[in-house]
């Protein structure tokens, strides 16, 4: 199967999934991104699926990346629909088409380069050492990388720093 | 004495060390022993998820091998690992063609998932393993007269089929966490809310203008301070209402992560750590004592 039958098999499966849609709003209703940014509406996500609407480019923009993952819409949908996963499954999407935001970018490259997400600073280790803290054993860089080589996420890496730079 | 691996993450050892010295230095006092593991990020259940599922469950599921291969349970320290680790650890479980899949790839690196091994958050030992009463029975100094903002974060709780900690739509242990500390839980507005964390990947203001929600919520119902369980939670809301004097009127209200009130009613010393706060908390401590 090449990688674009996949991708759009991927996408019958996100469509299947949102067909028990209603439109009610209870996903808006509850979603704490959708109070302050009102631009990030899961109903309106939803409904774009639905209506196989792709006219402001549902998956080119960033929209959906502003998804804060606290599955309130998830839990409270009255058709079970796990929207906080579809939504994901559109970040999936999206980077396979090489759109993802900036940071998301950086913290996986950290993650490939350092084993964590946050930076070990020499004022952090000061700290660690005025708290009286044990050095944390070092994960083993070589099996991060070629788990990052042989699920793909390399490679969409790459291929987005090449779109956007 | 129960024995785990001790997952600390990401944000914890690297930006607010302080509340890895409060989990070191209070769950041996219940007979809970860390063990340390070469453990790298969980990963993020956010950004690496959103980015690609199938490098999210393997990572997950290589730091899983580990804890296998040493052949202990693991405990978390942060909600974001305990969401990846347990949910990876229950599908991958329950899922072979995923676990097929996932350990095709760690074949690369020499290692099996076998689905051995179970992933607990620490208030979840805490709550279920060692009880309220064995914690009560454990305070020396009570946090009388403390009002207490408790924020459970989603986390913890969500998805509630897979994580099976607390009620996701009206969490109640850590209000009991706190009431068996002498504090008083209040309650307050958007309690349930979303700390924004999620969101900082692609726009600060709107990550820190959610976390302000909530910092004006436990401000209105007149809370002494706000205590989670979460250190990404814990980074909105401490260093985050720096952030939010950019945007809004300045707030002040100190953060606590539980296992450091744990300890202070413990009686234990943790000085050190607690002066690395933003928000200073010394205000609390003299309110304690005086």
């Amino acid at each position: 199967m090449t990688e674009s039958t996949e991708l759009l098999e991927k996408f019958e499966e996100l469509l299947e999934v949102t067909k028990l849609c209603y439109q009610c709003g209870t996903c808006a209703g509850g979603c704490p991104v959708f109070r302050q940014y009102p631009d990030f509406n899961p109903r309106r996500v939803m409904e774009k699926l639905l209506m196989k609407d792709f006219s402001d480019q549902i998956f080119d923009d960033q929209q959906i990346w502003y998804c804060s993952m606290c599955y309130t819409c998830s839990v409270r949908c009255p058709q079970g629909i796990d929207i906080g996963h579809v939504i994901t499954e559109m970040k999936n999407l999206a980077v396979q088409i090489k759109n993802a935001p900036p940071g998301i970018i950086a913290e996986m490259e950290a993650i490939m380069e350092t084993g964590v997400t946050a930076a070990i600073s020499k004022g952090i280790m000061k700290r660690r050492e005025q708290l009286e803290l044990p050095e944390l054993p070092p994960p083993n860089l070589d099996e991060i990388q070629k788990i990052f080589e042989v699920t793909g996420a390399s490679k969409y890496i790459k291929q987005i720093k090449e779109e956007t730079s | 004495m129960s024995k785990f691996a001790f997952f600390v993450g990401c944000t914890i050892p690297y930006r607010i060390p302080f509340v890895e010295t409060s989990i070191r230095k209070t769950l041996p006092e219940f007979g809970i022993e860390l063990s340390d593991l070469p453990f790298a990020c969980c990963p993020d259940p956010g950004g690496v998820q959103g980015f690609n599922s199938i490098t999210w469950y393997t990572l997950a599921a290589r730091n899983l091998c580990l804890a296998e291969e040493a052949n202990l349970n693991i405990i978390t320290a942060c909600s974001g690992c305990f969401e990846t680790l347990k949910v990876s650890n229950t599908k991958l479980k329950n899922d072979s063609s995923l676990k097929d899949k996932v350990n095709e790839h760690l074949n690369e690196v020499g290692r099996e998932f076998k689905g051995t091994i179970e992933v607990k958050h620490f208030a979840e030992v805490l709550y279920d393993d060692v009880g309220i009463d064995k914690i009560a029975a454990k305070v020396q100094k009570p946090l009388t007269g403390l009002r207490l903002a408790t924020h459970t974060g989603c986390h913890f709780v969500k998805p509630p089929e897979i994580l099976q900690t607390d009620n996701p739509e009206s969490p109640q242990r850590l209000d009991e966490m706190v009431e068996a500390l002498g504090a008083q839980a209040v309650p307050y507005l958007n309690k349930l809310m979303c700390c924004g964390a999620g969101t900082r990947g692609v726009n600060q203001d709107t990550a820190i203008a959610m976390a302000h929600e909530k910092i004006v919520g436990a401000e209105k119902a007149k809370a002494d301070a706000l205590v989670t369980i979460c250190p990404t939670c814990f980074v909105q809301y401490d260093v985050g209402q720096r952030l939010m004097a950019k945007q809004f009127e300045k707030t002040n209200l100190p953060v606590f992560v539980y296992p450091e009130l744990l300890g202070i009613s413990m009686g234990m010393d943790l000085s050190t750590g607690l002066k690395m706060h933003t928000i200073k908390v010394a205000p609390i401590l003299e309110k304690l004592t005086g």
